[in-house]
């Protein structure tokens, strides 16, 4: 489906636009910073978002949903694709927890938390190829240079943190800048990228963080002649609010200095904390860094925190692939989530975890699977989304979403509700027209909502 | 939403009772059972879940469709037949109430009685009672009159300069324009800029860089009433002037080095653009003169070879936009046209035309068949966008660009003939190595068979494939190196660009059905738009695009548009804001002047000077209004406390290119010659994947920044950090963000440190040897001025105390005061 350009949202969006500019265009007090907190549109159940994306559109036969029809039909001539045949998970469903909910045996240590997840097996976006897919996985478009749901969402809420960036992207890969991009919204709101994906997080530098000639009271001492210096300037202009705000961001700097490595570095954390997250083994250590490095961003009031995992584009070696991608973050996930639930914040962290899209239930390589954007698996964990339910499903193979739909706009308008923020009222007015993270669609799920 | 099935009952019935009171008349030659059925069961289902979108009382119909008339159901809306009566398989309301195709409503699917119900219906033969249509006319008649009554649609009226109030503080007519409205404001100006000031603001906002040192004495120095004059005919006459404002245009043309989206395809041409539009400054070619070079320069006459390809690299404004490449051709064909629609319609019209590909503009009477009209025009245009990533990089006619150069012609037949052949002969090279590889499968195949069965006697069958394969791969290995000799002999290729031609055939474009690109409608003829046509429309020709009647119709004087929208972008770039602030809208939603007499003042001054940029900058800065200090004015502020009316000029922020390039003048490391290509490093083709180096190569560069590489999607870390125009997008206004990344890059770059320590070193090169003559030359070339006592004092502080902690390094503790300098606001905000 094309996307469609709008000029407005009609006159119902318009007439709520001018006390929504006042408010979200703008922080409540003029001087205070762009990040300042702001009051959701009602009561939040989350405070936060983490989102666990996985690159390269993880297989939902193989992972969250149960197809026992597939299953029996292996091998059999496809009914959709004459010239193909089914092809089984290689991997055994099992019903978990109280809730009974199917999960496959990649996935043992999140299986655990089944009460608490939410899966969305009837997930569908517009495109089956992996950069579109991924555009619009995070700005709601893929045709379009939209802001990213992290970006909507700073810009909605702002941060609670006023020495950190409001939204981070852990380990991105390279050319996905548009997806933590805050394209026309203000720039401030992008996510910041800690990290480069395929180098190891324990190396993560921030540009510029450290000086490279001063040492720390040198440097304070250098701080404080700018800061005389910039002072004498406003000063001599009496009012100046862009010096202001050039005097409030050195301050930001200078304390984003030792704040930023403080949460980079794990060295507090105690070794039961590193084992939670499988940090202690070299086949979990890489993703279990990312994770707990996202819980130590949550707790220090990050409002949106990305983690970037994958390839899991199994168009061939589908056990290596998804046996090597499950192992790596299988337990840094679960350790994740216990390790929210036990500090108290299961209730107020909404953790979201899938790809792209999901897979084909044929194949002709009996070892693969092709893109499959009709229909896929995602799952929502805390920030008030009902645990241990499964909503929505494919037909009995997996081919295509039938029941409880969930298209990207609908996640989207989902994950906003659950922050607060109604996805019809999240407005920004760029270059003569109002945009929305979602554009003319979107329904919340209320379905999933607790 | 559920609703118990007693409660829908209970609704429904109570909204047939008011419909029944209401529609008291039904046809006779209805059978009434079914008319029955129709009110009970149909009517309130539609009046309940559909009126709200789909009837004449909807407060904004969708999809065209009306579902409170019986014509409304069985024509249907832009899909098709929403009733066929007696065909539930073809009536479209049924689908889409089953959530089939679309899903309606969209408020949640209806219970699956109801839907029997309509499924009965219609089986039934869809007996419908109601009147004919009775919502307005299907489309919409535009009063074109009344839609020209925006301001911004007026015809440019220039004021009667006699009938202005005249003051003894304005003494030209633009200064006149600005004071009338102070005093109906009750504001009133400060005092005008210091000279040193003055100075600043003239070098930084002609040429994008500080004066020197001895440029400030010379200036303080000259008494004469013409000193200023001097200095803006200087500056205006210098090269560096296109640097500066021709930055400015690649910011709305969205000039990038690359491709940008998913495949990055590195634009290894153009640049030629880019030097284009820096040289079209710096001659002042008309304006009007230059939107049609851009637009349709291929089709303007040339009287030299040169000129010719000047003209084909102009046309690269709408070559260089970011595509999907790996979208269906059709698709690809209809984004590449509303790329180059929007950017040319806000570009020069101030118009969001690209909105009305999918529906009629919302706001501005642009209706979406004119907007096909314009894509027709576009679409009988090939667009010579430069290599696509499925393409090999060599260079041959598929190349997609035009070839230019003094020896283009004589160059390009043999370079491509040659290369056609070195093709072809790779084709065999690899068809070789095929034949080759095919023998030996098959004699691993034999070798597998016999060790299988243990076999070890002579086969001649073996034997002679294998001999077959010596010769084959000899014969491979031969071609092989025939292909490298080839290579290396290869004639030299012609220089490129990229651009606009004609194609072979101009033809219409069909509309598309919401902007969908494989739902064509009626096939629109080719136009331009009737909303700013004062005049008569011109009449696109049978034998060409129409893109030269287009280029031509978007600047004609009659159109009050162009002028105003290119004038208003000047005094922006002079003061900080536009007379009209949305500098990219002139619409209906676009804001509207703070001063219409004086945009239109200058309007008509730059259409009466033929368009000249250079004359309408000079004109304006020569205003005492542009010359006003900055001082802060309580009383003023009180009143209008974003300086709207221009009771004085407004500090500014320096964008990231007179930014660095000051950095780089200040320390002395900057080379002022521009680059005959886009970067050394960058020559390279096809897709450009992150390449570790473009970072380095940027910060290593110490050219004018308007040379750095745009790669998009990686731009250098400067220009990302300060806020450059985002490539991919038109961007008439940058972002003007103070965020912790810029303080970081001022506190702990090493590239800053590095100018730091350059700059220090020069200073010392000076020969100065007191502290005070030193701070007071590093702040004249720094800041255009000297210091203050308590400026010095606090330096002289921070000196003591580095050279204690440095051990009396002198470069260390320069370095250090020159840091912090660079880091201070006021290097960066314009006074």
């Amino acid at each position: 489906m094309l996307q469609r350009v709008s000029c407005g949202f009609g006159a119902v969006a318009l007439a709520g636009l001018c006390d929504e500019e006042a408010r979200a265009n703008k922080p409540a007090n003029k001087n205070q910073s762009p990040l300042a907190p702001k009051e959701p549109h009602f009561a939040a159940k989350a405070k936060r978002t983490i989102f666990l994306c996985m690159h390269g559109g993880p297989t939902h036969v193989e992972t969250f949903e149960y197809k026992p029809k597939l299953q029996a039909d292996d091998g059999k001539t496809s009914h959709k694709n004459p010239n193909m045949q089914y092809l089984a998970s290689r991997w055994e469903f099992k019903q978990r927890g109280q809730s009974g909910l199917w999960i496959s045996e990649l996935f043992p240590h999140v299986a655990q938390h089944a009460d608490d997840l939410c899966l969305l097996n009837g997930c569908l976006t517009d495109n089956p190829n992996h950069p579109q897919a991924l555009d619009q996985l995070h700005t709601g478009s893929f045709q379009f240079i939209r802001p990213s749901v992290g970006a909507w969402t700073l810009y909605g809420l702002g941060s609670e943190n006023q020495s950190l960036p409001g939204f981070v992207t852990i380990s991105p890969k390279s050319g996905t800048a548009r997806q933590y991009g805050s394209a026309f919204l203000p720039a401030l709101y992008q996510g910041t990228p800690v990290g480069e994906h395929g180098k190891g997080i324990s190396q993560a530098v921030v540009n510029n963080l450290a000086n490279p000639k001063l040492t720390a009271d040198e440097q304070r001492e250098q701080l404080a002649l700018v800061q005389e210096l910039n002072r004498q300037a406003l000063a001599s202009q009496q009012v100046n609010p862009k010096l202001e705000g050039v005097i409030e961001a050195y301050e930001l700097a200078f304390r984003m200095q030792s704040e930023f490595p403080r949460v980079l570095d794990t060295k507090s954390e105690t070794a039961d904390t590193l084992k939670l997250y499988g940090i202690d083994e070299p086949a979990t250590a890489e993703f279990g860094k990312q994770c707990l490095l996202a819980r130590r961003l949550a707790e220090a009031g990050v409002r949106y925190i990305e983690i970037t995992h994958g390839d899991w584009d199994a168009h061939g070696g589908l056990q290596a692939i998804m046996g090597n991608n499950s192992r790596a973050t299988d337990k840094p996930i679960a350790g994740l989530l216990a390790d929210l639930k036990q500090r108290g914040l299961l209730k107020d962290t909404l953790v979201v975890w899938g790809g792209e899209f999901g897979r084909t239930p044929d194949d002709p390589t009996r070892n693969g699977r092709g893109h499959n954007h009709k229909g896929f698996s995602m799952w929502m964990w805390g920030g008030g989304v009902k645990g241990g339910i499964a909503h929505g499903r494919t037909d009995d193979y997996g081919y295509e979403a039938i029941e409880g739909r969930v298209h990207t706009h609908d996640l989207h308008a989902t994950m906003l509700h659950l922050m607060g923020l109604d996805h019809e009222r999240l407005i920004y007015r760029y270059g003569g027209r109002d945009f929305r993270l979602t554009d003319v669609h979107g329904r919340v799920v209320k379905e999933v909502v607790g | 939403m559920p609703v118990s099935s007693s409660t829908t009952r209970a609704v429904l019935a109570f909204l047939w009772l008011g419909i029944a009171l209401t529609s008291s008349v039904v046809a006779a030659d209805f059978d009434p059972k079914s008319v029955e059925f129709f009110e009970a069961k149909i009517r309130p289902v539609l009046v309940k879940h559909c009126y709200s979108c789909h009837s004449a009382e909807s407060k904004e119909l969708r999809a065209g469709l009306y579902v409170d008339s019986r014509d409304g159901l069985r024509k249907g809306g832009e899909t098709g037949p929403a009733v066929v009566p007696g065909d539930s398989k073809k009536s479209l309301l049924l689908a889409a109430i089953r959530y089939e195709d679309l899903e309606m409503p969209p408020s949640g699917k209806l219970s699956a009685e109801v839907i029997a119900d309509i499924q009965l219906w219609i089986e039934n033969g869809a007996t419908d009672p109601r009147d004919a249509v009775k919502g307005p006319a299907a489309t919409k008649q535009i009063d074109w009159a009344k839609a020209r009554e925006l301001w911004s649609l007026q015809p440019v009226k220039k004021a009667d300069a006699a009938q202005l109030k005249s003051s003894a503080w304005a003494p030209t007519d633009i200064d006149r324009l600005v004071a009338d409205l102070w005093e109906s404001q009750k504001l009133h100006p400060v005092a005008d800029a210091p000279k040193s000031q003055l100075l600043r603001r003239a070098y930084f906002d002609l040429i994008g860089l500080p004066p020197t040192a001895e440029q400030l004495q010379a200036f303080l120095a000259d008494d004469s009433p013409q000193a200023f004059t001097k200095v803006i005919d200087e500056l205006l006459a210098s090269p560096r002037f296109g640097e500066r404002w021709g930055r400015h245009w690649l910011d709305l043309a969205r000039y990038a080095d690359s491709n940008g989206r998913a495949q990055n395809i590195f634009f290894q041409f153009a640049w030629h653009y880019r030097d284009y539009v820096i040289a079209a400054f710096n001659d002042d070619v008309p304006y009007d003169r230059f939107i049609i070079e851009q637009i349709a320069g291929d089709l303007l006459p040339a009287e030299t070879a040169a000129e010719k390809d000047r003209l084909r690299i102009a046309t690269a404004f709408l070559a260089i936009g970011p595509k999907t490449f790996e979208s269906a051709p059709e698709l690809f064909s209809m984004d590449l046209i509303d790329e180059q629609i929007d950017v040319t319609t806000r570009a020069v019209l101030g118009l969001t035309v690209s909105c009305a590909r999918c529906h009629d503009h919302k706001f501005d009477a642009i209706p979406t068949k004119e907007y096909y009209a314009l894509a027709g025009i576009f679409r009988s245009t090939d667009t010579l966008y430069g290599p696509a990533f499925f393409q090999k990089p060599v260079f041959d006619k598929r190349y997609h660009m035009y070839a230019i150069g003094a020896d283009a012609e004589k160059l390009s037949e043999p370079a491509f003939e040659y290369r056609a052949q070195l093709r072809d002969l790779m084709g065999k090279r690899d068809h070789a190595a095929v034949v080759a590889y095919r023998t030996q499968r098959q004699i691993e195949g034999m070798n597998i068979e016999r060790k299988k069965a243990g076999i070890e006697t002579p086969d001649a069958k073996l034997d002679e494939l294998l001999a077959l394969h010596k010769v084959q791969l000899a014969e491979r290995e031969r071609l092989k190196a025939e292909v490298k000799v080839m290579e290396e002999a290869a004639p030299p290729l012609p220089d490129f660009t990229q651009g606009l031609k004609e194609l072979p055939q101009a033809e219409d474009c069909t509309l598309r059905i919401r902007g969908e690109f494989d739902k064509p409608g009626e096939r629109v003829p080719r136009g331009v738009l009737t909303l700013c046509s004062p005049a008569e429309k011109p009449t696109m020709p049978a034998s060409q695009s129409g893109r030269l009647e287009l280029a031509r119709w978007l600047v004609a004087k009659e159109n009050p548009l162009p002028a105003r929208v290119a004038a208003n972008r000047i005094w922006r770039h002079l003061f900080g804001s536009g007379i009209v602030t949305s500098v990219d809208n002139f619409g209906a939603i676009g804001e509207k002047p703070s001063h219409p007499k004086l945009l239109d003042y200058l309007a008509s001054r730059f259409m009466e000077t033929g368009w000249s940029t250079k004359q309408l900058i000079r004109e304006i800065m020569l205003s005492r209004v542009y010359q006003l200090g900055t001082q802060f004015d309580t009383a003023n502020d009180s009143r209008d406390p974003n300086n709207i009316y221009l009771w004085r000029m407004t500090p500014r922020r320096l964008e990231v290119e007179p930014f660095r390039d000051a950095v780089l003048a200040v320390s002395g490391a900057l080379d002022l010659t521009p680059p005959r290509a886009p970067h050394v490093g960058l020559v390279r083709n096809g897709l450009l994947e992150e390449n570790p180096k473009l970072a380095e190569l940027a910060k290593e560069s110490s050219r004018r920044t308007v040379y750095l590489p745009v790669v998009r999607g990686h731009l250098p870390e400067m220009l990302q950090t300060f806020d450059f125009a985002d490539p991919n997008l038109l961007i008439a206004q940058r972002d003007e963000r103070t965020i912790p990344a810029q303080s970081l890059f001022m506190l702990n770059s090493p590239w800053l440190w590095k100018q730091s320590t350059l700059a220090a070193e020069r200073m010392i090169g000076q020969s100065l040897t007191s502290d005070e003559a030193k701070l007071n030359w590093l702040y004249q070339t720094f800041f255009s001025r000297e210091p203050s006592p308590v400026e010095c004092n606090a330096l002289e502080k921070f000196i003591a105390t580095s050279r204690e902690r440095t051990k009396e390094d002198e470069v260390a503790v320069w370095s250090r005061v020159c840091q912090a300098l660079f880091a201070s606001a006021e290097f960066r905000y314009l006074q």
